[in-house]
């Protein structure tokens, strides 16, 4: 019955945790709304036909207005939206919520296509290997306009904003290829703009990682924060704040409030330094907005979070 | 040319000369100037579609390419928004029928009206213009950075639609103090028919919202210019900023566009109906609700931009509100049927395809602000199916409805009833028969704004684009045999629905001056209660 409706519905088939959850209130919706309107039309259809105006057709005066009626009409339909909007509400929250144990994988969209760049520093452009039954959170940004990574089979979208991380959780639950898809229009090549997921089992996923042979994301990290001179300022404790340590942290910012130094705090300071400035401290850094690569900006990431005092 | 009866002196002749219409301040003769550039834009923003359909039919290059197609859609979103569906049915149906349902001569500011008559012209011209300089390929919505950043026309789209706004304040202030203070003595508040109360709310949202939308673009438009960097966040600006600015306008167009709509549906369904409307004061209090609830649910279009979860919810939940708002007057519509004296004709035909539309369209959108679904939703054809039935098709039925109703007054001429109840059951069809599909392409994942699709959803694009013909055919058949009643139609007498509404107490089509003193009305509008024994 279930696949039945998919089917009918021409919903993709289901290749993540969250998609069947989606499905189905996706019909509690559907089926509310067809109930409507087979009772409204239904009596629209009776009232035209036994009202109408024909020879003979005698008026009876309308019943009274009840406002009591009226006010409990509407308290009614406004409880029936209220409990869809509860039950979409969180299922939102779940979804949005990554598991245990995430896979991190930063995602950098550009016109027209996605790189994809992994912990240990593995690359890739336009296909993103998973493993399956494993939490993923993806990690996104733009380096032109606004794109949108959407994988109809997995029932998720995101949009990918220059300037600013945003986060996508999932768990795949079937091994396969899945298509992603640019939903953001984004210039002539937006409609090409397209790429595949390959959920593999966990064992075959282990292979491929191993099969890389990857470069220590950390490492190059290091390797890079002296290259690019970080360890000038963020070394001296009086000029920028320490960066060994500070990975998971509460960071009080300028403005009074707190921020928690994870990947999107970290790559908003990278990218919009003045953004969330660290409290006691000058608002001199650069922006790095387009002088790191994705994978650069992932492996400086890595650094930090490895990196203790 | 054969003149079957000799006119009465009318709106239309009095004074003669071409130079007397250009210059007029005759709130009919504005709702008449008003028509002929709303169904031009019609006609305009449709062809682009029928182009786009057409493009739609094969999943790659077919008659235009990727480019082309990106400003096709552009410019049929910026034509029919801007240059249609906002003006239309207040600049034509408010403009025509306010002065006469409150028993007035003129608008408040007769002269502010000839204004935003060619203000609205001008600022079609400058949007029309961005087209001979090559068009516009961002989308309707100018979504920064890639609107500040394409090589294409932007500025002078901006301006266009900037100055298109002008008029559209010009129109809202105008009805507001045309209610406030041009009512005859016996049209209270409590007693203004439904579709003043539409025009009414919808004035309000013309004048607080439309600032805003000038304000965005005149910053896209500067920002294209002179590379101000406002929304690009090398320069420590935030893309996101401009969505919020956007459609805090663009989500209360949508009640502009469909609140007049409500009021034509409130006004043809008593008449059809011979019934007084089941609940007025439910009517009016929902008419005001959506106005304001409206004002405080743009953010239902940036569930998946990065918004936190607390907004995400907030605006879910406001969501909801209109919803509550939108079924209060379904509910009403319908029940006014019971116990009538039902006549079916091409009005109300109308009317039962704006249901339809409305009720569906309706409930998409509750589905949609359940905030999890739109996950998958959102940016597909769910969503442009979604908004067709809800903004397009409601709006354009209900002005459909409009001018089959009020046809008789507006020429005092009668059309086609055959080909008006074929040409209605083929727009009926066609649009449900376009959009339809489009709902099911949505579910399957079809991105919005794509010039190329996977093979395996063709078939439901072919679907969509017989209906899209279909559409057009239907609309197409109406131009014609409303053309031809308007040079012969028989007359229609003053009153040919027996309707009860206050205008069609005066002359069909009324005098230049229709009134020679505040009417006295005893009776109000829907009081159809003499009917019964």
């Amino acid at each position: 019955m279930d696949d039945l409706l998919r089917r009918a519905l021409m919903l993709p088939p289901r290749a993540s945790s969250a998609a069947a959850g989606l499905d189905h209130l996706h019909y509690v919706v559907l089926g509310c709304a067809l109930a409507v309107a087979l009772v409204l039309f239904g009596l629209l259809g009776w009232f035209v036909v036994r009202f109408r105006d024909r020879p003979g057709h005698a008026r009876v005066r309308p019943g009274a207005r009840s406002r009591r009626f009226e006010v409990g009409l509407a308290a009614v339909t406004l409880a029936v939206f209220v409990t869809l909007w509860i039950g979409g509400f969180a299922q939102l929250r779940a979804m949005r919520t990554p598991g245990p144990n995430a896979l991190e994988v930063y995602v950098v969209a550009k016109q027209w296509m996605w790189s994809f760049v992994y912990p240990d520093g593995t690359a890739a452009e336009d296909e993103l290997r998973v493993p399956v039954g494993q939490p993923v959170e993806l990690l996104l940004t733009s380096r032109d306009v606004i794109h949108s990574f959407y994988v109809p089979a997995f029932r998720l979208k995101q949009d990918a904003v220059p300037g600013r991380m945003t986060s996508l959780a999932f768990t795949a639950t079937e091994a396969g290829t899945y298509d992603i898809l640019c939903a953001e229009y984004c210039g002539a090549g937006h409609s090409r703009m397209r790429g595949r997921v390959i959920a593999l089992p966990a064992a075959d996923y282990a292979r491929w990682l191993v099969a890389h042979d990857a470069p220590d994301l950390a490492r190059a990290g290091a390797r890079l924060a002296h290259e690019r001179g970080c360890l000038r300022c963020h070394d001296v404790r009086a000029v920028a704040p320490p960066l060994l340590g500070i990975y998971g942290r509460p960071v009080p910012l300028a403005d009074g409030s707190t921020a928690i130094a994870d990947a999107a705090y970290l790559t908003e300071s990278l990218m919009d330094p003045a953004a969330k400035v660290h409290a006691g401290y000058a608002a001199t850094m650069p922006s790095y907005l387009g002088q790191l690569s994705a994978a650069d900006t992932a492996a400086l990431v890595e650094y930090i979070r490895e990196a203790r005092p | 040319m054969s003149e079957p009866t000799a006119p009465p002196p009318s709106f239309w002749t009095e004074p003669r000369g071409v130079r007397t219409w250009l210059a007029t301040t005759d709130h009919k003769r504005i709702a008449i100037l008003f028509f002929v550039g709303t169904a031009l834009a019609l006609m305009l923003g449709g062809t682009f579609a029928l182009i786009l359909r057409v493009e739609l039919v094969v999943p790659d290059h077919g008659i235009v390419g990727a480019h082309a197609y990106d400003k096709l859609f552009t410019h049929h979103g910026i034509v029919m928004v801007w240059m249609f569906m906002i003006p239309a049915i207040p600049g034509v149906f408010g403009n025509f029928l306010v002065p006469l349902m409150i028993g007035a001569n003129e608008l408040a500011f007769p002269r502010l009206n000839r204004a935003s008559f060619w203000v609205y012209a001008t600022g079609a011209c400058i949007t029309l213009a961005a087209l001979i300089g090559g068009g516009v390929d961002t989308g309707w919505t100018f979504y920064t950075p890639y609107s500040t950043t394409t090589p294409t026309a932007v500025a002078v789209v901006c301006v266009g639609v900037f100055v298109l706004g002008i008029s559209s304040v010009m129109t809202g202030l105008n009805f507001i103090v045309t209610v406030h203070t041009r009512r005859a003595p016996s049209v209270p508040w409590m007693k203004l028919p439904l579709f003043v109360w539409t025009i009414y709310a919808t004035s309000i949202i013309l004048v607080l919202a439309t600032p805003v939308l000038g304000l965005s673009l005149a910053l896209v438009g500067a920002d294209h210019v002179w590379h101000l960097g406002l929304f690009d966040p090398a320069a420590g600006g935030d893309p996101v900023l401009f969505q919020h600015l956007f459609w805090f306008y663009s989500h209360p167009a949508v009640y502009i566009m469909v609140l007049p709509a409500m009021g034509v549906v409130s006004e043809v369904v008593s008449t059809f109906a011979h019934n007084r409307p089941a609940s007025y004061g439910g009517i009016v209090v929902a008419t005001i609700g959506i106005a304001l609830v409206g004002f405080f649910t743009w953010g239902h279009h940036m569930f998946v931009a990065g918004m936190s979860m607390f907004d995400t919810g907030m605006f879910g939940a406001l969501s909801m509100f209109v919803a509550v708002f939108s079924a209060i007057k379904m509910f009403a519509w319908v029940i006014t049927f019971y116990r009538g004296r039902v006549v079916l004709a091409a009005p109300v035909l109308y009317v039962f395809t704006f249901l339809f539309l409305f009720l569906f369209g309706g409930m998409t959108g509750v589905a949609v602000a359940t905030s999890s679904l739109d996950v998958h939703w959102h940016d597909t054809y769910f969503i442009v199916a979604h908004f067709h039935f809800i903004m397009v098709g409601a709006t354009l039925t209900a002005y459909l409805a409009a001018l089959h109703y009020w046809f008789p007054k507006l020429t005092g001429r009668r059309y086609s009833e055959v080909w008006a109840r074929r040409a209605a059951v083929a727009v009926a069809l066609g649009f449900v028969g376009t959009f339809l599909p489009q709902f099911l392409l949505g579910n399957a994942g079809m991105p919005r704004r794509y010039y190329a699709y996977p093979e395996e959803w063709q078939w439901l694009h072919v679907a969509s684009t017989c209906g899209a013909g279909l559409l057009a055919l239907g609309l197409g058949t109406t131009l014609v045999y409303l053309g031809v009643a308007l040079r012969r139609g028989p007359p229609s007498g003053d009153d040919p629905w027996q309707s009860r509404g206050f205008e069609w107490r005066t002359p069909s089509p009324p005098p230049a001056v229709a009134f020679s003193a505040p009417p006295v009305w005893e009776r109000d509008a829907y009081s159809y209660e003499d009917e019964v024994p």
